[in-house]
């Protein structure tokens, strides 16, 4: 006799009131994946309140799964021996079976339902859908098991909670632990430190989607095996032997998987990569000098030599983003070479400096870029060593050099849609949407929504690293947007610093969906050109909105080589800096004015 | 003789203590076997054991002729079982309790449901969690007889109720199983369903003799050792109440059989429980061993009596 859709019928009546408190919050957050981005650009007061509720809903969610797993599993429990169905006609099987279904059914398909709506709404594609799925399967599941298994070696509720509150308290101290241990370990034992952790994952953000992945795939299958153990043998004390096994090799997971399954598929161009003519320096008028801390070592401060950094020989419209150095040196006439400590190459570069402006400019071809950027505001890490050091050898010359890896890059048109209210253009992954256009006397303001669907198993997608917090606020020389005027063969770039932002992501977390609310200013007034034509009516009907991508071409090794280098004793650009920063943060507090006075 | 339950030196351990040891037991079929011993015995562990609840360290046991390891849906098709301490699905009413039970079982008689629903007053739209524990155990042998099982093993079923409740509880059971041929197996350790004299009462219209006719099989475990196990009526012919009335004191340590249990003197009045007993054969010997008996009275048990005499023998606890 087939009992199984007695069961699930008693467990939808029995838990009807959570399971329609749950699906409210699948519709909520769906509505606010759909809806919320427009609303987010209508109300300013949204900006920051749609984030927090989607942060909220989110997190309720997570809640009511950990809360109906068990209510789920242990209306007939596995642990223990005196539950009610143990001497009833109800196979183990079956058991597993509805109590799988159930849970696949409630709390599987509605989300995996609706945020495939929502990914659909929000201009994702069929092929899209089809990477999605599985995406989400994997990651719910990969959720849930945990929480099933500890409702199936436990026999009710009162007892799971306290067993997960244990386990998670124990967990968190392990962490901690370890976090501290991996804190110290690096400074007295880098070697085994290196053995201990995988710093590739940090490095590579597509190898640790694929680790976690992996773990994931690993979780749901080990713990399938492992809940059905439980469920057609009820011996609780093995299954819980064989969960400590299986969760040691859990934590090793991380540390030993190498295999980068979700690598973006290259689209490097080889035949017109540069050839190997490149030669790099950086410019020792703007030397910056800077003290870093370390952290249990006050007395023996870091110095950090930083530079502007300068490559020659690039073709017309393409440009070198240094990604890293290696073998950093400076070799003094008597002999002494000077190694330096670590080096970062971590740079938030934004568009608005003059090494971009060429790039662009190409990419236009015969419009004319009429407000380009003059001055390059970027500094690199050059050189990092000891403080006494540095005294020792600071203002002696000698020969700078080191091993440096480029990206070489050029921009690539992606979109251009006519500068209209509601235009809107879809291109691979991403879809820009113009909310609104605000006219203002010799300027005007452009509201997008950009949406970016970003999924793991998409290969044409770069992936973005967990570890990476940073939004994306800045205006990054990645994608640059435009206003072109090929009537009048004229483009404006916007003002840098001003976008506003909202960040709907939230709702779905940093890895599916982002929808970023996002305003450009474009205007003939500003300090670094002359007398430019006014953006007016006439001037916006016949433009554009034009997207531009810096696409990789080719990676270059380079030796970096500057002659006659000392070490200045303090930084030679100190003044000018703190101009540029004074500009830019006066501007900054004209732009917040200006937005609550509207 | 066809067994419904039988073991094989079950033995059950937690660690280092002997739950049940070495467990040699034969149910058969349409008996009412009293499985009796005081608290912590090994009586839950044993029916556990057999319901397939727990596996046995050691030993085997069959059930319905099924190794109980190997007990499933089909099996328990034919098995009611009731306990002091089973969870039920409080959050439902008794009738989609006794609904829900009756979609498992092809056997299940609507009618015999409804009696029984009405003979126990079963209140049908109360939540399981708000009536009583007797009402709850009343619904839960509704549930367990409605689908007419062969086997029915009730673990502990009075424990808790009060007298008055007990007494509905074993009367009904009584009305219901009298013309069926059922095996069922109470373990209890509470002598008042099968010796008791409250039993008198709870039953109003039986006699002590009726109620040592229902338990026709006993046993009595403790300590995890099977002490006795035995029909009611070979036991109740066996065991005696013996006096003897002796012309001069003599030391009755000295050969005395091991059969004549707790043997007791008061000047010249000797008191022991002969479990042996045969009629004539017994008297020569105590006239052998006694030789200046001047009176003998041999009595009859009840059963008891007859746990007492257990109890103080095999030095059993709060039976």
């Amino acid at each position: 006799m087939n009992f199984i859709p007695y069961l699930f019928k008693k467990d939808l009546i029995r838990l009807k009131i959570l399971i329609l408190a749950w699906l409210l919050l699948v519709l909520a957050q769906s509505a606010l994946g759909i809806g919320g981005s427009n609303l987010a650009a209508e109300f300013l007061e949204f900006q920051m309140f749609l984030p927090l509720l989607a942060k909220l809903i989110s997190s309720l969610q997570g809640l009511m799964i950990i809360v109906i797993v068990p209510l789920i599993i242990q209306d007939d429990p596995l642990a223990g021996t005196t539950a009610f169905w143990f001497t009833r006609p109800i196979s183990r099987k079956g058991l597993l079976v509805t109590k799988s279904c159930t849970a696949l059914f409630l709390l599987v398909i509605p989300p995996l339902i609706a945020e495939l709506f929502v990914l659909a709404a929000n201009g994702a594609t069929a092929w899209h859908l089809l990477l999605a799925a599985p995406e989400i399967v994997i990651e719910k599941l990969a959720f849930i098991v945990p929480f099933v298994i500890l409702a199936a070696i436990t026999p009710r509720f009162s007892r799971y909670a306290l067993v997960g509150i244990i386990v998670f308290t124990v967990l968190v101290v392990i962490l901690i632990i370890w976090s501290v241990i991996m804190m110290f370990l690096p400074r007295y034992f880098p070697n085994l430190a290196k053995y201990l952790y995988n710093y590739d994952l940090y490095k590579n953000p597509s190898l640790e989607a694929s680790s976690r992945i992996a773990k994931n795939i690993y979780v749901i299958l080990i713990g399938s095996i492992l809940i059905s153990y439980q469920f057609l043998t009820r011996y609780t004390s093995r299954t819980i032997k064989w969960l400590v096994v299986a969760f040691l090799i859990t934590i090793c997971f991380t540390r030993i998987w190498k295999l980068d399954f979700l690598k973006k598929i290259p689209v490097v161009k080889s035949s017109s990569a540069t050839s190997g003519s490149l030669s790099a320096g950086f410019d020792t008028k703007y030397i910056s000098i800077s003290d870093e801390p370390r952290f249990g070592k006050k007395d023996v401060r870091l110095k950090s030599v930083s530079a502007r950094e300068t490559v020659e020989g690039l073709p017309f419209g393409q440009f070198a983003i240094l990604k890293e150095m290696d073998d950093v040196q400076i070799k003094y006439p008597d002999g002494t070479i000077l190694k330096s400590e670590y080096v970062s190459t971590y740079n938030i570069e934004t568009y608005a400096n003059q090494q971009f402006m060429q790039p662009i400019q190409a990419v236009l071809k015969d419009v004319n870029l009429l407000n380009p950027y003059k001055e390059d505001f970027s500094y690199t890490e050059v050189f990092s060593l000891d403080e006494s050091t540095f005294h020792k050898f600071k203002n002696i010359k000698g020969t700078y050099s080191a091993h440096a890896d480029f990206d070489i890059y050029k921009y690539e048109i992606v979109s251009q849609v006519p500068l209209k209210q509601g235009a809107k253009n879809s291109f691979g992954a991403e879809q820009v949407v113009i909310y609104d256009i605000l006219e203002k006397p010799d300027a005007i303001s452009v509201i997008i929504n950009e949406k970016k669907i970003n999924l793991l198993f998409d290969r044409s997608v770069e992936k973005k690293s967990r570890h990476d917090l940073t939004q994306d606020i800045y205006s990054k020389y990645t994608h640059v947007y435009l206003i072109v005027n090929k009537k009048r063969r004229e483009a404006f770039l916007p003002e840098a610093g001003g976008n506003l932002f909202a960040d709907m992501m939230a709702a779905y977390g940093p890895t599916r969906l982002e929808t970023v609310i996002k305003r450009f200013d474009f205007t003939n007034l500003n300090g670094r050109s002359g007398h430019l034509p006014k953006i007016d009516k006439e001037w916006i009907a016949n433009a554009e909105f034009v997207r531009i991508h810096a696409v990789k071409i080719g990676t270059q090794q380079i030796n970096f080589v500057v002659e006659n280098f000392s070490l200045p004793s303090q930084s030679t650009a100190t003044d000018k800096k703190s101009d540029e920063l004074d500009q830019q943060l006066k501007m900054q507090d004209k732009q917040m004015k200006e937005l609550y006075s509207e | 003789m066809n067994s419904t339950i039988e073991t094989r030196d079950l033995t059950k351990r937690f660690g280092k203590n002997m739950a049940v040891q070495g467990l040699n037991l034969t149910v058969p079929t349409g008996s009412i076997f009293a499985f009796l011993g005081p608290n912590g015995a090994g009586k839950t562990t044993t029916i556990k054991t057999l319901m397939n609840i727990m596996e046995p360290t050691r030993g085997s046991s069959m059930v319905l002729g099924v190794d109980s390891k190997r007990l499933g849906p089909k099996e328990f098709t034919q098995i009611g079982y009731v306990s002091e301490n089973q969870e039920m699905p409080e959050w439902m009413t008794v009738n989609q309790f006794l609904n829900y039970c009756r979609k498992m079982y092809l056997t299940w008689d609507n009618k015999f449901c409804n009696d029984l629903i009405d003979q126990f007053n079963l209140p049908l739209k109360q939540n399981l969690k708000s009536i009583s524990r007797g009402m709850k155990m009343k619904a839960a042998l509704v549930s367990s007889l409605a689908y007419r099982p062969k086997l029915l093993i009730l673990d502990e079923p009075f424990s808790g109720l009060d007298p008055l409740v007990r007494d509905e509880f074993v009367s009904g059971m009584l009305d219901i199983t009298g013309g069926e041929n059922w095996t069922i197996f109470i373990s209890s350790h509470d002598l008042d369903i099968t010796g008791g004299e409250n039993w008198t009462i709870f039953i109003s219209s039986h006699d002590i003799d009726e109620v040592e006719r229902l338990a026709d099989w006993v046993g009595i475990i403790d300590r995890g050792l099977l002490k006795v196990v035995e029909q009611t009526e070979v036991l109740q012919n066996r065991f005696r109440r013996v006096e003897l009335t002796l012309q001069e004191p003599i030391d009755i340590k000295l050969n005395f059989p091991e059969k004549w249990y707790l043997p007791k003197q008061q000047g010249r009045t000797v008191h022991f429980f002969d479990s042996q007993y045969e009629t004539g054969k017994s008297e020569a010997q105590i006239c052998e061993i006694f030789p200046t008996c001047s009176n003998m009275e041999v009595s009859g048990m009840s059963l008891r009596e007859m746990f007492v005499v257990f109890a103080k023998k095999f030095k059993i606890s709060e039976l």
